[in-house]
């Protein structure tokens, strides 16, 4: 996929990640690389600038926590990020129906 | 850790120009991420040098990280640069202002003629009356320029309670502007004030010696702020 369908979306799907539980930037990426058979390959550290622009915005928290000796921090969806998360998927899937019923399935 | 983590770590933190915490944070996560990734490769079976090579690579380039992080853009750099100029002319017009009133205090001390004496004798012959009216305009208009300049330097400062913070504008930069703009300042009006004690016996030196004095404290200001921002404090 193009990295720049990715961006334009990173934080809907980092959200998306996040709303199954708490996970630091390095189980994010996996499990988008996971989810998407490996097509969201962008560049790893692109999502952190997301992330703290989501935590900036109210939709993530973060903790910090030393993990093998390194400290580590974890992101978690707030309930406004759910609401918010909510909405935009709502938002994507009209968008998705809309652009497929234009230039066909 | 070997080189390659630490030469991006490095180059990171070498192109962040943002707050401290905000650097740190940043520095915090891709380290730990970069060494997330090469334990991962090296634990599937690839040597540690090429697996953080490899965490590096997927990492990304260090540039577009930090404008992502720091949001460097065209207009965020206008924006900054309208706001740092608006400092300089606001600090410039209080110097102005400040050259007033020692252009006052010279009056009083030395009377209206080592303040207003130059012009008004050279084009006038020295009437009392153009003397006083010299005397007056250089500490009148000066005062009124360094009461506009504590306006803008208010705005300034609300902007700055606000939240408008450079980001993209190196602090030091706008110092040093200020200095080299001060420092050239004082040399012009010093010369200034020399010419006029040796053409004109000193008559008028005043309009010149207080606009190089408040030049020079000007100079002097951001010549220490200036030296603040390279060097290191004890």
């Amino acid at each position: 996929m193009a990295s720049n369908q990715v961006k334009g979306s990173l934080e809907l799907l980092l959200m998306g990640v996040l709303q199954h539980g708490p996970a630091h930037g390095y189980a994010i990426i996996s499990a988008l690389r996971e989810r998407s058979d490996g097509d969201f390959d962008l560049a790893e550290g692109t999502i952190y600038p997301a992330l703290h622009r989501l935590e900036a915005s109210g939709y993530v928290t973060s903790s910090v926590a030393l993990s093998n000796g390194r400290r580590r921090r974890t992101y978690t969806l707030t309930a406004p990020g759910r609401r918010a998360f909510t909405t935009q998927r709502k938002e994507w899937h009209g968008f998705v129906r809309s652009v497929a019923a234009v230039v066909g399935a | 850790m070997s080189e390659s983590i630490e030469q991006y770590l490095d180059e990171l933190y070498a192109q962040l120009r943002t707050d401290p915490r905000s650097a740190r944070r940043l520095l915090d996560e891709a380290a730990d991420h970069l060494q997330s990734t090469a334990d991962e490769l090296e634990a599937a079976g690839m040597d540690r040098v090429a697996a953080e090579l490899e965490a590096v690579r997927r990492f990304g380039a260090a540039r577009p990280l930090v404008a992502a992080q720091t949001r460097r853009t065209v207009g965020r750099l206008a924006l900054e640069t309208g706001a740092a100029m608006t400092f300089l002319g606001g600090i410039g017009l209080v110097a102005i202002g400040l050259s007033g009133l020692l252009a006052a205090a010279m009056t009083a001390l030395f009377g209206r003629d080592f303040v207003g004496g130059g012009l008004a004798r050279s084009v006038f012959g020295g009437p009392p009356a153009s003397v006083a009216e010299n005397a007056g305009d250089a500490v009148s208009l000066r005062v009124l320029a360094g009461l506009v300049g504590v306006v803008l330097l208010a705005g300034v400062w609300a902007a700055r309670r606000a939240g408008l913070r450079l980001r993209v504008l190196p602090v030091s930069y706008v110092d040093l502007v200020a200095l080299v703009a001060f420092a050239g300042a004082t040399v012009v009006l010093g010369a200034g004030s020399v010419d006029q004690l040796v053409q004109h016996a000193g008559h008028g030196i005043g309009v010149f010696l207080s606009g190089a004095l408040a030049s020079l404290a000007g100079a002097v200001l951001f010549g220490i702020r200036s030296v603040r921002s390279v060097l290191p404090r004890a």
